[in-house]
């Protein structure tokens, strides 16, 4: 019998709540938005009809920022992040520059680096 | 070179993986080469995941999560973001999801605890993701030399060990730029 014996988790009721802000989605439909993208918000004609958390992205994204930090500043789980910023591409609020993860970086683009990170 | 990087959409996303047993130093690391305090996130772990602790209790497997750490620095042309990650292997499938397309990986190592540290180079090993490995000083004092430490957890003759104290920024970035050197020489001669 799996009977209800360890205490309820205080994660509970958020959990139940990150659900609800996607709509009862449990994946994001572009499962494949890595959690570095770098989101960037549109000019938003009318602000009053984003929801709570779209408004916080937009404000928050201003310049490019990752969907982990958008999940850090929103206190939401990382999947949520990405469905909630799926969302919002799809509705012209917002626009992703992903990398191409199936490749990696090619070789010009860590030279590049290279040259940047020894200049800090 | 611009004095508003931070607002430009054309910088591309890179990012590398650091990872390490139980305070080997991962956050530190982060925290010493990041420009933004270092964030967390969690992501909710997934039943298939959870098969070494799984207790069939369906209604807390909601409950579980992995927590990272990260950072982030502004360059030129790109955003790096550093992620730390909990270095015990049932987290493998987090891994999986850093590794792909990371520029490589940083596996830090508490000398006292070598074993901790097993799981995360078989994972890169195995992956031919590019890594480094560095030996965090703590109190300054390495517990073994690099030697033994390259003997004790089988890391191939190719692949850089390095000393450093993370805390100190010069040293965390000396640690980034060796992982991006070593990233190049992998891709030019990728057959080892």
């Amino acid at each position: 019998m799996n009977s209800p014996s360890s205490p309820p988790s205080p994660e509970r009721p958020r959990f139940l709540r990150q659900f609800a802000l996607t709509q009862g989605r449990g994946q994001s439909i572009d499962r494949d938005l890595p959690l570095e993208s770098l989101v960037t918000a549109l000019p938003v004609v009318r602000q009053n009809w984003l929801t709570p958390e779209q408004r916080l992205i937009v404000e928050m994204c201003v310049g490019p920022r990752s969907i982990a930090e958008i999940s850090s500043h929103l206190h939401v789980h990382l999947g949520v992040a990405r469905i909630l910023v799926s969302d919002m591409v799809a509705n012209g609020l917002a626009s992703v520059v992903s990398a191409d993860n199936d490749t990696g970086p090619d070789l010009d683009t860590l030279e590049r680096l290279l040259n940047d990170l020894q200049r800090l | 070179m611009t004095s508003s990087a931070s607002s430009r959409t054309d910088l591309k996303p890179l990012k590398l993986v650091i990872a390490g047993g139980f305070s080997a130093g991962k956050t530190t690391l982060v925290g010493s080469t990041s420009e933004i305090t270092p964030l967390t996130t969690e992501a909710p772990m997934t039943n298939m995941s959870l098969g070494v602790d799984d207790r069939g209790e369906v209604a807390t497997k909601t409950a579980t999560t992995v927590a990272l750490d990260f950072g982030r620095i502004t360059l030129s042309e790109s955003m790096l973001f550093l992620f730390g990650t909990p270095g015990q292997d049932r987290f493998w499938f987090m891994w999986d999801e850093l590794s792909k397309g990371a520029v490589g990986a940083i596996v830090m190592v508490d000398t006292r605890r070598l074993p901790d540290s097993f799981a995360a180079v078989d994972f890169f090993e195995q992956r031919q993701l590019p890594y480094v490995v560095v030996l965090n000083r703590f109190d300054g004092h390495l517990a073994h030399s690099v030697d033994a430490v390259r003997g004790a957890l089988s890391i191939a003759p190719g692949i850089p060990i390095l000393d450093a104290d993370i805390r100190v920024r010069t040293e965390g970035i000396r640690v980034l730029v060796e992982l991006v050197r070593h990233a190049i020489q992998q891709r030019r001669a990728p057959a080892r």
